[in-house]
């Protein structure tokens, strides 16, 4: 599309001196449709279509963005302050969106296929319920008899790897390593274990894994609202910085009374 | 693989709404309390329960009931305190922001950053890098521009020199972004084909330049500056105008169409004229029936034949010098007493673009030498005025006392004398009278048998010249005067030095079957294409050949033309 429109700029360009203008005026109709897209759910008593739909037509009017940004700059980096600041911001948000897209596209995937879905606004209520459990389990296995290592180890390793979620870039990452350590862990406090406590170990080591897998719902959940955070923000920006650049143009164009 | 691990269960009652702009600080350990924050944010937390007075028949005081609900945890074990307090209290905690408030607030930091930087940016400090939207050309850089511009504004800001914005400050910049949305970039204009036309930033132009009919009088409108001059491009020169901006017009049929109605209205005296004077050394270039009205898209495709090609075909322009000269002879092999080659005659002027004028001292003389006495080869007649041959001529005994004294070396007067009277003897033999020797010196050529049977012994003034016979007794014969241009095509610049790499002369100018000197010898444009054209690789631009305007539209800044000195009255 880029291409088609560089061949349609070099050839036309010329017979419309003004063209930047117009690129510009359409840009900024087509960023305005773009910020205000989330617009669409504050008034859901109009049905304008499903979201969805709104969605996918968010999308590619965002792709076209891109190609009228091309179109808009000439085609070469913008030089000035004012204009590079905007050219930057506008490409943080179209890459941002393109990310967004990616990973709205393939983390949902990979989280029904990890397992053990929960809401991100439950997530706090089932990681506060698995370390119940497992204090209580390691607090119900612990007498006089029972070796000071495997509470020690509770203390140390597991209790806090309980209190809040982990390795966020390794479950993004897909990295087993997480996984792996505890696994070694636990394989290494087995032999210092009696045989009456192998069972609970097992089912702290089961609490442990669903820990992991909370983490890694959370990592990519979380990463799903996250990137939001640039997008969003800078969309309202670069609406402001454009209105500005477009005053500035106008102003100082040769056309200014 | 699919892990089918079954998610974890949880009270559907329990679900948190993720619009709600607070939570509860302990949902972060997994219990919230049941009321949650209030809408601004504050703990609202008290008790687990308001306790309920249960009145039983015949009771008078009654009793205090739990009232937790079941998914509380339903009543507790201690009930309500006796004074009808819950025994419950719920901690208090810090509510902390959802992820969809934090994102509201970041939204409007953001907004608030972008505006501040906004005002830091367009502060007057600032303001001039901050909005420029890149680096000006050399000259516009310059500290004498810069100079000239406070000296003529007392403006500091350099900007102002073009820009009406800048002159202002920010605070006018709406109503100004305003003015020219109405005026010249409305969006009906913004779709309109063909150049911009004039527009106001070209006053701030010709506050150095000069006035904007520098192009062709019969143009549908004045266009702006700014339409080829791109400012704002590159800290060097400014790049030259695109080709596109020239075919924008030149391209367009009906833009020509309407040009070449305008040129038909206008006084051919309006055209800019480019006879180049009265010396004849620049060809004159009439202007075309319809001016330069074709339309053209690139030079490689439809660009016109040269004019001069096109009019030599069709026998309407030859070269009119009166000097005879015939190229096939001089260039030819064993024709010459040696052999000569282009740069004998043709010289490059100082910037190797032009050739410089040939003259016969230069290059002549060494040939032509102008001997007219076998007996005394280094006598010759003086060149440039038939009135000074004539009188040469008439005067031969001091040119004969003149040449022995000072090229023989004779200084005895005797010996002077019969030196003289020696060749006045030897002279009158070859001729039988003065006028016979003048007559052959004026109109003898090669092999020129007069009527009385006499042959010159010397090629005469006639095999270069034209020569007319006098017109009254004591008159001299007329000899046309010799007008060689140094330049045949006006319209466009050339520079042969940077034709020299690959090419030789002859290349282009094809003079060895030349014979005559009304021949043009110019290279057709298709010569030209074969370098100049996308399979060439070559520069095919317009603005290689072209310039756009017709004079230099630079006024020095800051100086006034002088005024010639007026007489004292």
């Amino acid at each position: 599309m880029v291409g088609g429109l560089f061949a349609a700029y070099v050839f036309f360009a010329p017979f419309y001196p003004r063209h930047a203008y117009l690129s510009g005026w359409v840009f900024l109709a087509v960023m305005l449709f773009l910020t205000f897209f989330n617009f669409r759910k504050k008034i859901p008593f109009l049905r304008m279509g499903s979201v969805g739909f709104w969605l996918q037509v968010h999308i590619y009017v965002g792709m076209i963005s891109g190609a009228l940004f091309f179109v808009h700059i000439s085609f070469s980096w913008p030089h000035g302050l004012l204009n590079q600041i905007i050219a930057v911001i506008f490409a943080i948000v179209f890459v941002s969106g393109v990310i967004g897209l990616w990973i709205s596209r393939s983390f949902p995937k990979r989280l029904t296929v990890a397992g053990f879905e929960t809401p991100f606004e439950r997530m706090p209520h089932v990681r506060t319920a698995l370390r119940k459990e497992a204090e209580a389990l390691v607090l119900a296995g612990v007498d006089n008899q029972t070796s000071p290592v495997i509470a020690e180890f509770f203390t140390d390793k597991i209790g806090l790897f309980f209190a809040k979620p982990h390795n966020l870039v390794a479950h993004l990452l897909r990295s087993q390593n997480p996984q792996a350590s505890h696994r070694s862990q636990f394989a290494e406090i087995r032999r210092y274990a009696k045989r009456t406590e192998l069972d609970m170990l097992g089912k702290l080591e089961d609490l442990v894994e669903q820990k992991h897998l909370l983490d890694y719902q959370y990592a990519l959940q979380f990463t799903l609202r996250a990137w939001l955070f640039v997008h969003i923000p800078l969309s309202y920006s670069l609406l402001i910085l454009s209105v500005a650049h477009i005053i500035v143009v106008y102003s100082f164009s040769g056309s200014a009374p | 693989m699919k892990n089918d691990r079954k998610s974890p269960e949880f009270a559907s009652h329990e679900y948190v709404r993720p619009n709600l702009n607070w939570e509860c600080g302990h949902t972060c350990e997994g219990c919230p309390c049941r009321i949650g924050p209030s809408p601004k944010g504050e703990c609202r937390a008290t008790f687990e329960c308001s306790p309920k007075l249960v009145t039983k028949p015949g009771e008078t005081k009654g009793h205090y009931s739990c009232t937790r609900p079941k998914s509380g945890g339903g009543k507790c074990e201690n009930g309500p305190l006796p004074d009808g307090s819950c025994c419950n209290a719920i901690p208090k905690c810090r509510p902390r922001r959802t992820l969809r408030s934090m994102r509201k607030l970041a939204v409007v930091f953001t907004c608030i950053a972008t505006v501040l930087l906004l005002l830091i940016g367009v502060s007057r400090s600032m303001r001039d890098d901050f909005v420029n939207p890149g680096p000006i050309s050399s000259v516009h850089a310059s500290e004498h521009f810069v100079n000239v511009h406070k000296k003529m504004s007392g403006d500091a800001s350099t900007c102002a020199a073009c820009h009406d914005g800048a002159k202002d400050g920010a605070a006018s910049w709406y109503t100004k972004a305003l003015g020219a949305f109405k005026e010249g970039l409305a969006p009906a204009d913004l779709i309109k084909r063909g150049p911009i036309e004039s527009s106001a930033m070209d006053k701030s132009c010709l506050a150095c330049h000069q006035g904007m009919e520098f192009h062709q009088p019969n143009m549908p409108a004045n266009f702006a500056c700014q339409e080829c001059h791109k400012e704002h491009g590159t800290s060097g020169f400014m790049p030259p105008a695109d080709s596109a901006y020239c075919i924008s017009c030149h391209g367009d049929t009906d833009l020509m169409a309407k040009s070449r109605d305008l040129g038909a209205k206008i006084s051919p005296h309006s055209f800019p004229n480019f006879t180049g004077g009265s010396d004849g050394k620049v060809a004159a270039r009439v202007r075309p029936e319809g001016g330069y009205t074709e339309v053209i898209n690139a030079f490689h495709t439809d660009h016109p034949e040269f004019r001069q090609i096109k009019d030599s075909l069709a026998g309407k322009i030859q070269d009119t010098n009166t000097l005879k000269f015939n190229h096939a002879v001089h260039m030819g092999k064993g024709t010459m007493p040696r052999e000569l080659n282009c740069a004998d005659c043709h010289e490059q002027d100082g910037r190797g673009e032009y050739q410089q004028p040939i003259t016969y001292e230069k290059h002549c003389t060494e040939c032509h030498t102008l001997q007219f006495d076998e007996t005394t080869p280094g006598l010759t007649l003086p060149h440039g005025d038939p009135y000074y041959v004539r009188a040469f001529l008439r005067s031969l005994n001091i040119q004969y006392e003149e040449f022995g004294r000072d090229m023989e070396g004779i200084t005895g007067r005797e010996e002077l004398i019969a030196y003289i009277k020696g060749k006045r003897e030897s002279i009158e033999g070859q001729y039988e009278t003065g006028e016979d020797l003048e007559h052959m010196v004026f109109f003898s050529d090669k092999g020129t048998n007069f009527a009385d049977g006499q042959r010159a012994a010397f090629t005469g003034c006639a095999v270069c010249h034209e020569v007319k016979p006098a017109e009254s007794i004591n008159a001299t014969p007329k000899i046309e005067k010799v007008a060689v241009p140094v330049r045949w095509m006006t319209l466009g610049k050339f520079d042969h030095s940077l034709h020299e790499k690959g090419l030789t002369c002859l290349d282009c100018h094809d003079v060895m079957k030349s014979e005559l000197t009304s021949d043009l010898n110019l290279p057709s444009i298709k010569s030209c294409i074969d370098c100049h054209s996308p399979q060439g690789g070559i520069d095919h631009s317009c603005t290689s050949c072209h310039t756009y305007h017709n004079s230099n539209p630079f006024t020095p800044l800051g100086e006034t033309p002088a005024e010639p000195a007026k007489a004292d009255k």
